[in-house]
């Protein structure tokens, strides 16, 4: 009996030990009794904001389907004493976050921008990396996979227990990973950086992700130098005296996904002087065409860009023999943006480009214009010209 | 009955050509304009017409893959999809994008699809002659039609084994012909695929005999004077190309080999299989034309996925008939 009433001691004491979560404690007070400041040096982006006193920083996360609907609250705070309450969507985090889960290469390589790769201590899948630092991390087993296949490792990421897991926000909870992920506790934060409209809300980003690592300074002149270098990149491309009519990707079984007319692609395009056949279109999106619909609009186009992962102009004809009634094709303007791919072919554009539009632009440019090569002074960072 | 038949060749005869007028007229997100005659004439020629000719071959070929099949194993439900005869095709072409070098090194020797011909034709007969091996231990059609799943679901996931090891490059020319489309076959494919499509019906037609002995099963067409065992290997062996070399160039196509035969024994009561041979070719190659049709003017400017809408097309069709003609 007494063994039984021992083992009941040490059953409730465990149970009351593991409630104890000193970030959650709930005290009378919620951060909004705190007066904030909005951080004005946020421009572009429009799908998060930042505000900060003394005690906390506040970065907000806005929706999906309405930018006005706040889906997340994540609270930095500077106080590490201060106890708030917390309420749903709202996440806290002591002074910044050490152990993150960058569940995408875009996200990683920002925190390698920021040089806060030491506080990343997991990555989707080694595969789509480039970047030499990250994969001389993971040889060192100081980083850890945790989406080889289609799904994210539940257990492994448990086990992890991560401060915080950056996810991409476009794939849904198909399989309830999310839900099991909210049930142990670890906030996760779907980042909707893809649906911002232009090259340098997205590039804003990096002040999303330098907060939580407390980098913002770092990420303030990173940002201003990336908008300086676009801004005078496009105002020299509107100096060009020519702008070439451009159309982009190839096609999958009879659909051909093209870039919408007020999307990321057609921004860069706008931006760098050329004319995108598809410019008229109001979709931030793709568009799904068929070969007939691109073949009317883009037979006569001068450039032809982003073919997927094309080498050769034989390997683009392999795929569709009639890509070569197209007068890109048959003046050999033919750019795709795998210029350097890592052993497994994913090129380093996936990883870097939304971070560096400037880099982007500038290839653009070389591309569109060759005239203005002598002011630009480089080579091609992204794209190849295929043969 | 002879003089019936006669009037439902004809209605088939006219739903066939205005399905083929059809495809090429408005089969297409653009519209015909005289005044633009070179992108007319490119449209037209090399975009259209492949594609209607693509829809009649495919759709006769798995028709008559599935009467095969259904005749030889005495089963309404066999057809190519059903007995994983697609999915050893599919796979094969999995193992000729994904497998590496040495089989891209070996690619370099073969003219345009024939690579991918060739496997579709040796995967779609490896999984074939696999079954007919079994159907001798297996008595029950219901076992060996549950074996042909089986079969179907070994291929598909060691495909996904191979798509989950391979390299993003060799997977995405899989992805693109793994799509299943009537628009990717060129007027030069059309080269390999017809006269491969048309030897092989034109030779099932002189096993209309055995065919129609089948139907009463092996004991029959033995006492028919049938060399049962020789004239199911022909049969079975022209099926799987016909599956195979369809399969290569409109990747896998669903519904229309298990359905159409059925249809066609709905429309024509009569165990003559010359009967049904002919009008499998017809009402197959109508579903595809008119499936392609819709595909193209359900969105103004985009092509919907073929295999949803011969699923749209034809299910509600074959569901009506059942129900309207009971004792089948």
């Amino acid at each position: 009996m007494r063994l039984l009433y021992k083992f009941i001691y040490i059953f409730l004491t465990l149970i009351v030990l593991s409630c104890d979560n000193s970030i959650e404690k709930s005290t009378d007070k919620s951060y909004i009794d705190f007066p904030v400041k909005k951080d004005t040096s946020i421009h572009y982006a429009k799908r998060f904001s930042i505000s900060e006193n003394e005690k906390f920083k506040c970065i907000y996360l806005f929706g999906n389907a309405d930018i006005k609907d706040t889906t997340g609250i994540y609270i930095i705070l500077k106080d590490s004493t201060l106890n708030l309450k917390k309420a749903k969507d709202e996440f806290f985090f002591k002074t910044s976050c050490k152990k993150i889960a960058s569940l995408s290469s875009v996200y990683t390589n920002m925190f390698c921008e920021l040089n806060a790769l030491q506080n990343v201590s997991a990555i989707e899948n080694v595969d789509y990396y480039n970047n030499a630092e990250v994969i001389e991390k993971f040889n060192n087993q100081k980083l850890i996979e945790l989406v080889k296949g289609s799904e994210i490792d539940i257990e492994k990421t448990i086990v992890l227990n991560p401060d915080i897991i950056f996810s991409f926000g476009m794939n849904g909870d198909k399989n309830g990973e999310n839900k099991k992920i909210e049930w142990a506790n670890i906030p996760t934060v779907f980042c909707l950086d893809h649906l911002e409209e232009t090259p340098l809300a997205r590039a804003e980003w990096i002040k999303f992700y330098a907060a939580f690592v407390r980098k913002e300074q770092l990420a303030d002149s990173i940002f201003k130098m990336i908008e300086k270098n676009y801004l005078s990149l496009e105002t020299l491309a509107s100096t060009a005296k020519t702008q070439p009519t451009v159309f982009t990707e190839i096609k999958y079984g009879d659909v051909w996904y093209v870039p919408g007319g007020k999307s990321f692609v057609a921004t860069l395009l706008k931006d760098a002087n050329a004319n995108y056949v598809f410019k008229d279109d109001t979709h931030t999106g793709s568009l799904n065409l068929s070969f007939e619909e691109v073949y009317t609009t883009a037979k006569n186009a001068d450039y032809w860009l982003n073919l997927a992962l094309v080498n050769s102009k034989n390997e683009l004809l392999s795929f569709e023999p009639r890509y070569a009634e197209f007068n890109a094709f048959k003046k050999g303007n033919l750019y795709n943006n795998n210029k350097i791919v890592n052993q497994k072919g994913y090129s380093n554009y996936w990883e870097t480009a939304i971070i560096y539009p400037d880099r982007v632009l500038s290839d653009l440019i070389l591309i569109f214009h060759p005239e203005l090569n002598t002011e630009i002074k480089g080579e091609l960072n992204y794209y190849k010209k295929i043969k | 009955m002879f003089k019936s038949n006669i009037y439902k060749f004809i209605i088939l005869i006219f739903l066939f050509t205005a399905g083929t007028l059809l495809s090429l007229i408005i089969g297409g997100s653009q519209p015909l304009n005289l005044s633009d005659t070179a992108t007319n004439s490119f449209i037209f020629w090399q975009i259209r017409l492949p594609k209607t000719i693509t829809a009649i071959l495919a759709g006769s070929t798995l028709s008559i893959a599935g009467l095969i099949l259904q005749l030889i194993f005495r089963n309404p439900l066999a057809g190519p999809y059903v007995l994983g005869v697609s999915s050893g095709a599919s796979l094969f072409v999995a193992i000729t994008f994904l497998a590496g070098n040495t089989v891209n090194i070996f690619s370099n020797y073969f003219f345009g699809k024939s690579l991918v011909v060739m496997s579709s034709i040796i995967g779609s007969l490896a999984v074939t002659f696999f079954i007919l091996v079994l159907s001798k231990k297996v008595n029950s059609n219901v076992i060996l039609l549950l074996i042909g799943l089986m079969l179907a679901q070994i291929c598909s996931a060691v495909q996904g084994f191979l798509e989950y090891f391979a390299d993003p490059n060799s997977l995405k020319s899989f992805v693109i012909w793994g799509m299943g489309s009537l628009g990717g076959t060129t007027l030069n494919d059309l080269l390999i695929y017809s006269p491969i499509v048309i030897i092989c019906l034109t030779a099932i037609f002189f096993f209309v005999k055995p065919l129609t002995a089948f139907l009463f099963g092996e004991h029959y067409a033995t006492n028919s004077g049938i060399d049962y065992n020789r004239n199911r290997f022909y049969l079975i062996f022209l099926s799987s190309i016909l599956t195979g070399v369809t399969t290569a160039f409109c990747g896998p196509i669903a519904f229309i080999g298990i359905a159409v035969p059925i249809l066609s024994r709905m429309i024509f009561v009569t165990s003559n299989q010359k009967i049904h041979l002919i009008s499998c070719i017809l009402i197959g190659s109508i579903i595809l034309l008119f499936s392609d049709v819709v595909c193209y003017n359900l969105s103004k400017t985009s092509a919907m996925p073929i295999n949803m809408i011969i699923t749209f097309v034809g299910a509600p069709l074959v569901i009506y008939l059942l129900f309207k003609n009971k004792q089948w």
